[in-house]
């Protein structure tokens, strides 16, 4: 009770943003995956700053130093090209691969999700039918196969792996949508006259988003790898860029005497995976209300 | 002649989010061969959790058992002790449960699970206990026993689950039934059937049992001594004629008077308040906040004194000396 | 539930056709034609191409190409692979099989490995060895299939030396059956992991609620031992979530397995498309990846149909 003798009213109920937000935080191991992803993102943008080495280049002296060898933190490769300046610009590479496919993917899987699951019984079930063929062949196998007719680089990478996840996406969101198509609200709103187009933006749109959200989050470790996988092969950007993935494959043949060289890209692939996973689970956790459990 | 059965001090607590439960506190009681003990009390009143202690039944996270010393049959019982435990349980004391269907794995037809119960106690093969089995079953009133045999458990009746369940304890023959709320779930046809097969069972076998229930008139037709829980301590124990006659604690006499004045249809008698958080348990005695007779003595906790014979009260309007100041 | 089966194998067919039509497609992705893809260096000799073009057809129209490319697909003959210089077909079936037995392989880890690691995790829940095995899962289900598989062959392979690095059979001869299982044992296990993580999480989960029914602490009253409370009921009732989750995990494996065979130099499909690409034989690769995808959706066929079979479930339904 403040001097003047008014009495405090009880804040109005935070708002369901705020909530999630704050359900978010709860999850340590979320904060802490955030934390890292957000300190790798910084390092990537930084990384002509931060480098003690250009990449690309090679010391003919220093061919496959240990890591704590002097000058080299995490050692050098098979051309003597220091792998901490190789990892900070592969991260460069490794957070487009990831991000980029899958916002492309959920645009594009929405899209065709939603029509799939509202219009089920005419073009939906085209466009169903259309995607089932995409998942009859192996995610890996048909992105190589792209990959490998488009010629590699950054941009065929990206856009395999969109076209490899869209019908994932796009098959989440169409049973959503039509779970909620048959929903009560849906069929009150369609009875009241509003258009379909309405509908879907208003209605179905709100539940489908935060799902498409979180299975994007939850998928992108998975995509880091996956990303790596092209690397691997060879189908990534072309040496002498970094791509941790092709790094490891650098590391292939002298794992006999230099482990690290294929070591240390797994371990940043780990990281970063493993960080993006927890995320993913915390954002499901606080999207989702039913799995919160208030104490 | 020493009890069947003797507990003294038992103590069960649970951890929650809440912080820690405490479900039964020092409880102590005893029945001997033949004999029959209610335990009455509201939900939450540490009934059910007793009940399942008496064999240390209870997975030991998340219940702790902070205290307690079990004797059956003149051996104590340990709690880490499971051989031991595992050949009292189904044995030496038997068990059924409220809800008799879900007793049962519902993966495997009601024969088999009876079977397996039978071929870890016993060491007769199942082709010969099977005539043993079929009598059982028809003398708890289940008549197409046979049927019932083959049947899953979601199958039948609650009722039928009920007897198949109270057949299934009777096959092994143990010294001591328990029975945790046997009739709640059920209609009342099958709960009339259920408590007279029950009261012929004990008359038959002399079988002692133990009856937990919130329904005072199902322990009125079956006990012989009763037990009255509140907030995880008796807070009353006697005859059960004597108790029902001439309840002493105040929160028996509300049972009471509740539960007449619904039989006779006059105006509902509730008890005022709510059970307490038995995670946040206020200080003094637990239902110093809902009696009608509180005073001062009540903020600390009242010992159970002797109140008549063989009679027990946890109150301190009973302590000669008290003032209602 | 027949009526659904059958739907589920005519259902295989247009999916088929579609995938034909894709792995069709992908040689004409190539920038300059697939007559370009063959050529490589040659392919600024004009005339080379023009040869080419006329001795492979491609001057005729798209449908009548797709038309005999796939007349010729079904009935066996995939044309003569640039890099070998042999028939393609001969290749097909061998390195299917030696894929089909890493899959197995992997399968038998994924599943041994996960009830036992789902089970003893939720049979000691919260302990150490609980959080210990689940933070090793998380780790591993995030990690490349091929790093795993280069890290496990060093390991054991080069440093221990007690399991060979590369390849299916020993170069010295003799494939019997003992020296391909041990040279199996790691890239099968690499492959395994990612499924190993999924399938332990499952069961654990579903061991973790079924412990604590009312029906298992039923069983402990009737004086029943702790191994039939666990087994014969608990694990029993989650059993067709466990099939469940297999059955998915299947055609995952096969995937998998193509990546673990580049790794180890193990002679199956994925390791051909390899080096076909390696080698610019986009005749073989063609033909492989029409062959994997056939044989991924065949696969994935057979643990659904095994699914609905061994599910109580849906037999009760």
């Amino acid at each position: 009770m403040s001097a003047s003798g008014t009495v405090a009213v009880p804040a109005a109920p935070r708002s369901a943003a705020r909530q999630a937000i704050a359900a978010f935080l709860r999850d340590r191991m979320a904060v802490i995956g955030l934390a890292v992803l957000v300190l790798a993102l910084l390092a990537a943008v930084l990384a002509p700053l931060l480098s003690p080495y250009d990449p690309t280049l090679g010391d003919d002296e220093a061919i496959l130093a240990p890591p704590f060898s002097p000058g080299h933190l995490l050692g050098t490769d098979t051309q003597g090209r220091d792998l901490l300046a190789r990892i900070l610009f592969g991260a460069r590479l490794a957070f487009p691969e990831a991000i980029i496919p899958v916002a492309a993917a959920a645009v594009a899987g929405m899209a065709l999700g939603l029509i799939g699951g509202f219009y089920q019984r005419t073009v939906g079930e085209m466009v169903m039918r259309a995607l089932d063929i995409l998942f009859a062949i192996p995610m890996v196998l048909l992105a190589i196969a792209i990959a490998a007719a488009l010629g590699s680089g950054l941009p065929t990478v990206i856009l395999s792996m969109a076209i490899v996840i869209t019908p994932y996406i796009a098959r989440v969101v169409a049973t959503t949508t039509a779970q909620l198509r048959s929903a009560t609200f849906v069929e009150a709103a369609r009875v009241s006259g509003f258009s379909d187009l309405r509908i879907l933006r208003r209605e179905i749109l709100t539940h489908v988003i935060p799902a498409v959200v979180v299975y994007g989050t939850t998928n992108m470790g998975a995509m880091v790898v996956f990303a790596a996988g092209f690397g691997f092969l060879g189908l990534g950007a072309q040496p002498p860029t970094p791509d941790w993935g092709a790094m490891i494959a650098d590391g292939m043949h002298s794992l006999e005497d230099a482990p690290w060289v294929s070591t240390v890209p797994g371990i940043a692939i780990v990281v970063i995976a493993l960080a993006f996973n927890y995320v993913g689970d915390g954002l499901r956790v606080a999207l989702d209300p039913r799995l919160r459990t208030r104490l | 002649m020493t009890a069947l059965l003797d507990v003294s001090g038992l103590t069960v607590r649970f951890g929650s989010p809440a912080g820690e439960v405490h479900a039964v506190e020092d409880v102590s009681l005893s029945i001997d061969a033949g004999e029959s003990l209610g335990i009455v009390g509201e939900s939450g009143s540490g009934k059910t959790v007793t009940c399942m202690s008496l064999s240390w039944l209870l997975p030991s996270p998340p219940a702790r058992y902070l205290a307690g010393r079990i004797v059956f049959k003149g051996q104590e019982l340990r709690p880490r002790q499971e051989r031991a435990l595992r050949r009292v349980r189904g044995r030496g004391i038997g068990m059924i449960f409220q809800n008799a269907r879900l007793s049962f794995d519902p993966a495997y037809r009601l024969g088999s699970q009876i079977a397996e119960v039978l071929r870890a106690h016993l060491d007769t093969p199942w082709q010969a206990l099977r005539p043993e089995v079929i009598r059982t079953l028809r003398d708890c009133n289940i008549a197409d026993a046979e049927s019932v045999l083959r049947k899953y458990p979601h199958e039948v009746s609650g009722g039928i689950a009920q007897r198949v369940s109270i057949a299934l304890a009777l096959l092994i023959r143990p010294d001591l039934l328990v029975a945790d709320e046997p009739t709640t779930s059920l209609d009342l046809l099958s709960q009339i059937e259920v408590l007279a097969l029950l009261e012929r069972l004990r008359r038959e076998t002399g079988l002692a049992l133990i009856l937990v229930s919130h329904d005072l008139s199902v322990v009125r037709r079956i006990a012989d001594r009763v037990v009255i829980m509140y907030a995880g301590r008796i807070v009353e124990e006697g005859p059960v004629d004597a108790i029902f006659m001439s309840p002493q604690h105040p929160y028996t006499q509300g049972l009471l008077a509740s539960a007449l004045q619904r039989r006779e249809g006059g105006r509902l008698y509730e008890l005022p308040g709510t059970p307490p958080d038995l995670a946040a348990l206020p200080a003094g005695c637990s239902f110093r906040s809902r009696c009608p007779h509180a005073f001062a003595r009540c903020e600390a906790m009242p010992d159970l004194l002797a109140a008549g014979a063989e009679r027990t009260t946890r109150c301190h309007l009973l302590d000669g000396s008290a003032s209602h100041a | 539930m027949l009526r659904y089966v059958v739907q589920r194998i005519v259902s295989v067919i247009p999916t088929l056709i579609g995938v034909s039509l894709v792995t069709f497609g992908l040689l004409h992705l190539v920038p300059g034609g697939p007559a370009v893809a063959m050529l490589g260096m040659a392919a600024s000799d004009p005339k080379a191409v023009a040869a080419v073009t006329r001795e492979l057809g491609l001057d005729r129209p798209l449908p009548e190409q797709y038309w005999i490319w796939l007349k010729r697909a079904v009935s066996g003959d995939f044309g003569m692979s640039t890099e070998f210089h042999v028939p393609v077909s001969g290749l097909l079936i061998p390195k299917l099989e030696h894929t089909l037995i890493l899959t197995a392989g992997s399968l038998v880890y994924a599943v041994v490995l996960g009830l036992a690691i789902g089970i003893t995790t939720a049979l000691y829940h919260r302990s150490l060895f609980d959080r210990v095995a689940m933070l090793i899962t998380l780790i591993g289900a995030s990690a490349p299939v091929f790093w795993i598989g280069l890290l496990l062959s060093y390991l054991f392979a080069i440093r221990l030396g007690w399991l060979p690095a590369l390849g299916m059979t020993s170069l010295l001869g003799g494939s019997s059956v003992l020296i391909v299982l041990r040279h199996l044992i790691l890239p099968a296990f690499a492959n395994s992991i990612i499924s190993l993580a999924v399938i332990a999480r499952i069961v654990r989960s579903g061991m973790l609620e079924a412990l604590v029914q009312p029906y298992i602490l039923a069983a402990r009253a009737r004086g029943l031992p702790r191994w039939r409370q666990v087994v014969v009921h608990a694990f029993r009732n989650i059993l067709p979530d466990a099939i469940n989750i297999t059955g998915l995990q299947v055609g995952f494996l096969f995937g998998g397995a193509l990546f673990v065979e580049v790794v180890f130099g193990w002679p199956g499909l994925g390791y051909l498309i390899y080096s076909s690409i390696q080698a610019r034989d986009y005749v073989t690769m063609q033909a492989a990846v029409l062959m994997v995808s056939a044989a991924f959706i065949l696969v994935n066929l057979m643990a659904d149909l095994a699914r609905m079979a061994l599910d109580p479930r849906e037999a009760r339904a």
